[in-house]
């Protein structure tokens, strides 16, 4: 196998001159609907002409490319392997904004190819393309950028409360030294007594806890998820906790930032009724900054970074995890990456998810806007038809009742809740790409948090207000149970296949979760070079199979193993004869 | 004896043996279910040390989707030009818009782009500074310039006193040099044939005392001072002068110059100041103009306008209607007013369907009826139907010489005070689009 980029090869052999221009026009190429790999390419050629250092990281990691071993089997992802700090990059914010908001939009709904394609569906072909990432057991395995956790081995609640790390508070008083100055949270730097940086943001005023609460409830379950999420806690403090650090009250790096103006910006956070300012603190994350990845690309300069970020499957399934806690901000920028030094100037980048303050019924601002969910802030489907039918649609967002009252809690429900109909604010190019596949394998993550994980997750954030507690528990519950059915009823949620003893046993994760009782399952078994070619059938009434009398004289045999009385997608599994037993090879599912 | 120890050893130690055995055997089977809190998965080796291996190829694009795509990439290669284009100009906006959370801006000078519209063949771009805090702490002074391809020249100085205030005073100059105005005669039948252009340079300043916090409840007192003058046009054919008998126009080539006194105010009772959908707003201006020199001429003018919101069931959905009264009436030794003094269907006044500037005289009346629903956040669609006249006298309005238009359109709130609107109205004079910036309609 030699894996390569298509187009690559060719466009470093163009003189440098021309490799601008031609780069250039290749971008114009790659700037389709669907996620182009060329783009990085292309850019990355056009770097390479300028002479810059770009194009040597590139170089070096063909060599790598075509050297490394893939195993289909392994649960360990090897991109962490050291390399040279890549240059520092990151899409421009807005004009991501614009691509993904808008531009992305009008681009999908003109795609003629995606429309032909949507026609050969018609006739039973499946040309969506399947995540990259995945192992042989429908798996991501570990990398930088996801760890399984949960849905591989239950975290135990006290270590789910905890999050990435045990609780570390910064302890007070607290040095000031720089002041947020773009996003709608109003936050600011400091530096902790004991020397620890940390980035504080205030919770919106009027709504103590609001942000804060939402961000430590979402970053909690995802980190028991599976992601990388930073070291955040609810703080309350008051303005004698608070040292402006003299350089930056006498505007030694920019505009002076004098005591009135802490005043003025603290006036506009929420306040506890003791009179304490509500917000959260975030440790700040070691290593180097390298800015936000774009889901349209691979990071320039890192040869680890394999593949285009919309085909992994941890940001395909991720839209799951998202419309539970509903993460109706999430975008490229709401990622970071990171350069960890691990040895003599080489390290690898990891990749963080953060920023998750918006979500459950929270915004900056305060409760999160009706539609905020629901819809795109571009929607170009809703618009559409809310032009046609002259106002007089009404959407799900205007029929489900958001409003908690509770102002720690905010906008958020679960009754009229879609699993399937949630929207970020702007369309994520992971979450357009998303199959079936990662869509299951989502909801499998999600399923697997119990009725005490989720309470604990929200213990997190130590909300004041009992009623806060109970109402998220509530609806994220109801949520969880409303995605498993939802998913599970689309793909057959058979999963972790495993041999032991000349029998098939599997899991069925509905039964497990309890959605249904004990069901009974449809195998057709197919085994090349058997005897019994044709397809064998049989019923199981519980979770077992015996192996035996199938596919006898052969090495390889094929399982697909459906829902008796289901239209759930069934599981495929195949499995291979080693020394005379059989051993599960690769599963599939949807 | 020897079958007894069996019998009891068989009872006291193999028994109890089996049943240890079997339940271990039990305990050995039994698998956490998945969702609890014992649960592992079974097969998978998460714990597993890192090796050198990758779990799979880098991705690339398939080979038939490439060939299915490639002819569709390159015939939208101009579009995508667009977006890049687009994009890029995003990034630089949108930084202009990214609020700084750090601190309120109390004070200081900045300067911004400034984009003029006055038709979809006007659009002008210049600097605007604005420096808050001066003349007074609370003040805000902004100077803003424009030009457009077609050398239409604006700039706008205001100084204002802190919004928001129950007591407030507006300082404003403007000067503004248009060399493609539009005239079609007087009156309300004149063809739309006789289009001529000229160039018309205004300057004017006024000061006014506000009195009233809320833009939508406030009286206001102006004085101030206007100049105009009209010259031989350019972009645009034919010249005003060319195709009109000399003494036809009044004014034609005569400046004039006035002195100004007046009164206006807003009242509403509206549910929401940007998106009203519910409530009444009513509007009145007058002025009275005296001549500088003997030669100018003394007029008053007046203002009339009453807007109504009614909802359609819910909020988003409205139904608008808006009535504008308007008037130029001579005074005193005057008994011919200058052509560019009349009553004239252009900004505020203009009418639906037909060329801005097409209709002048001394009055001029307008009504409408929208029907505005939501289609997302700020952004309304809109149908329209509007009747409007002109005419040298109240009495000379009738229903049946209205001009009818009808169409629909775009309305974008920017704030209480302004909005962004297109639209597209039918008249028997054609199709007319439009694209209006800054009007509170």
């Amino acid at each position: 196998m030699r894996p390569r980029i298509a187009g690559r090869t060719a466009l470093e052999r163009i003189p440098g001159r021309l490799a601008p221009a031609i780069g250039l026009l290749s971008a114009l190429l790659a700037l389709a609907p669907a996620p182009a790999p060329a783009a990085p390419a292309a850019r990355a050629a056009a770097a390479a002409g300028a002479g810059g250092k770009r194009g040597a990281n590139e170089a070096s990691s063909r060599g790598a490319r075509d050297t490394t071993r893939i195993d289909e089997r392994t649960w360990v992802d090897s991109d962490r392997r050291p390399i040279q700090r890549p240059p520092d990059w990151e899409a421009s914010y807005w004009g991501q904004l614009a691509r993904q908001g808008i531009i992305d939009p009008v681009s999908h709904a003109l795609d003629v190819p995606d429309k032909l394609l949507l026609v050969a569906r018609a006739f039973g072909a499946r040309p969506e393309r399947e995540a990259v990432n995945v192992n042989a057991f429908d798996e991501a395995p570990n990398s930088s950028w996801f760890t399984n956790r949960n849905h591989l081995r239950a975290i135990p609640v006290a270590e789910l409360r905890k999050g990435p790390d045990p609780v570390v508070m910064p302890a007070k008083p607290w040095t000031l030294t720089s002041v947020k100055r773009r996003g709608w949270t109003i936050g600011f730097q400091v530096k902790d007594a004991r020397g620890k940086k940390w980035l504080v943001k205030l919770d919106p005023r009027g709504y103590p806890q609001l942000s804060s609460g939402a961000d430590m409830v979402a970053r909690t379950l995802l980190h028991a998820a599976g992601y990388n999420v930073s070291h955040n806690e609810p703080v309350e403090f008051a303005r004698d906790d608070l040292l402006i650090d003299p350089d930056l009250e006498r505007g030694a790096k920019g505009e002076p930032f004098t005591g009135a103006d802490l005043d003025s910006l603290l006036a506009r956070g929420a306040v506890f009724p003791g009179g304490g300012h509500s917000g959260f603190a975030s440790l700040f994350l070691s290593g180097h900054v390298l800015g936000a990845p774009s889901m349209n690309r691979r990071r320039p300069g890192d040869s680890n970074d394999w593949y285009t970020h919309a085909h992994r499957r941890e940001l395909r399934g991720l839209f799951v995890l998202c419309s539970w806690i509903n993460d109706w901000d999430t975008k490229d920028h709401q990622f970071l990456d990171l350069f960890v030094e691990t040895r003599d100037s080489l390290g690898h980048v990891e990749h963080y998810f953060l920023d998750v303050g918006a979500s459950l019924g929270a915004a900056a601002r305060g409760p999160k806007d009706l539609p905020f969910g629901y819809e795109n802030e571009f929607d170009l489907p809703w618009m559409a038809r809310r032009l046609l039918t002259l106002g007089f649609v009404e959407e799900p967002w205007r029929r489900a009742r958001q409003e908690t009252g509770i102002p720690s809690v905010g906008n958020f429900e679960s009754e009229a809740y879609r699993p399937e109909h949630f929207r970020t604010l702007v369309p994520h190019p992971a979450f357009h790409a998303m199959t079936d596949r990662d869509g299951y394998w989502g909801a499998k993550i999600v399923a697997s948090f119990s009725d005490a994980q989720i309470a604990a997750a929200v213990e997190a954030a130590r909300y004041r207000d009992p009623r806060a507690h109970e109402v998220l528990v509530r609806n994220l519950i109801a949520r969880r149970d409303k995605i498993t059915r939802h998913w599970f009823e689309r793909v057959a949620p058979l999963d972790f296949f495993d041999v032991q003893r000349g029998t098939l046993r599997f899991h069925d994760l509905a039964v497990d979760v309890g959605m249904t009782g004990e069901r009974a399952y449809d195998v057709v078994a197919d085994s090349p070079g058997s005897r019994d070619r044709a397809g064998r059938r049989v019923r199981l009434s519980r979770a077992e199979l015996p192996l035996a009398g199938l596919g006898e004289g052969a090495s390889r045999l094929s399982l697909e193993i459906s829902i008796a009385g289901s239209r759930a997608r069934p599981a495929r599994v195949e499995l291979e004869r080693k020394n005379s037993a059989w051993i599960v090879t690769r599963v599939r599912h949807g | 004896m020897n079958g007894g120890r069996g019998a009891r050893l068989r009872r006291f130690v193999l028994l109890p043996a089996c049943v240890i055995v079997a339940c271990g055997t039990g305990v050995a089977h039994a698998e956490g279910r998945f969702g609890d809190s014992t649960w592992v998965a079974p097969g998978a080796s998460f714990d597993a040390k890192p090796s050198d291996a990758r779990v799979a190829a880098p991705d690339h694009e398939r080979g038939w989707e490439t060939a299915l795509r490639a002819p569709f990439r390159m015939v939208f290669v101009p579009m995508r030009a667009v977006a890049m284009a687009a994009e890029a100009v995003a990034d630089v906006a949108g930084s202009r818009f990214d609020p700084d959370t750090s601190r309120p801006r109390t004070s200081g000078v900045s300067i911004q782009p400034r984009i003029s519209f006055d038709g979809l063949d006007d659009i002008g771009a210049g600097p605007a500074v604005t420096w808050i805090g001066f003349p007074t702490s609370t003040a805000r002074l902004q100077l803003a310039g424009t030009w457009s391809p077609v050398d239409h020249r604006r700039v706008r100085l205001t100084v204002a006193s802190a919004p928001r205030r129950p007591l407030g005073v507006r300082v404003r100059a403007d000067y503004d040099s248009k060399p493609n105005r539009r005239h079609f005669g007087i009156g309300n039948d004149t063809p739309e044939t006789d289009r001529s252009y000229y160039l018309l340079e205004r300057a004017s300043a006024d000061g006014a005392l506000l009195v009233g916090a809320s833009p939508l409840r406030q009286l206001r007192i102006v004085g101030g001072y206007s100049a105009m003058s009209p010259r031989r046009g350019y972009h645009g054919r034919p010249l005003l002068e060319d195709v009109s008998p000399p003494g036809s126009v009044p004014f034609e080539h005569r400046a004039t110059r006035e002195l100004l006194a007046g009164v206006s105010g807003d009242l509403a009772a509206l549910d929401e100041g940007r998106d009203p959908s519910r409530g009444v707003h009513g509007r009145a201006e007058f002025q009275r103009a005296s001549g500088l020199r003997s030669r100018d001429p003394d007029y008053d003018q007046w203002w009339l306008e009453g807007r109504g919101y009614v909802p359609v069931f819910a909020k988003r959905r409205v139904i608008v209607v808006r009535g504008v009264l308007s008037g130029v009436e001579p005074r005193g030794d005057t008994s011919i007013l200058p052509f560019y003094r009349l009553a004239v269907s252009d900004g505020a006044s203009r009418f639906a369907g037909y060329h801005t500037e097409r209709f002048r005289d001394r009055r001029l009346a307008l009504a409408r009826i929208e029907y505005r629903w939501v289609i997302v956040r700020r952004l309304n669609a809109l149908a329209l139907y509007e009747r409007s006249a002109v005419a040298p006298r109240m009495e000379s309005f009738t229903f049946r010489d209205a001009h009818e238009a009808w169409g629909g359109g775009l309305r974008l709130a920017l704030n209480e005070q302004s909005t962004l609107r297109f639209e597209l109205a039918r008249s028997v004079e054609g199709n007319q689009a439009a694209l209006v910036v800054g009007g509170d309609f």
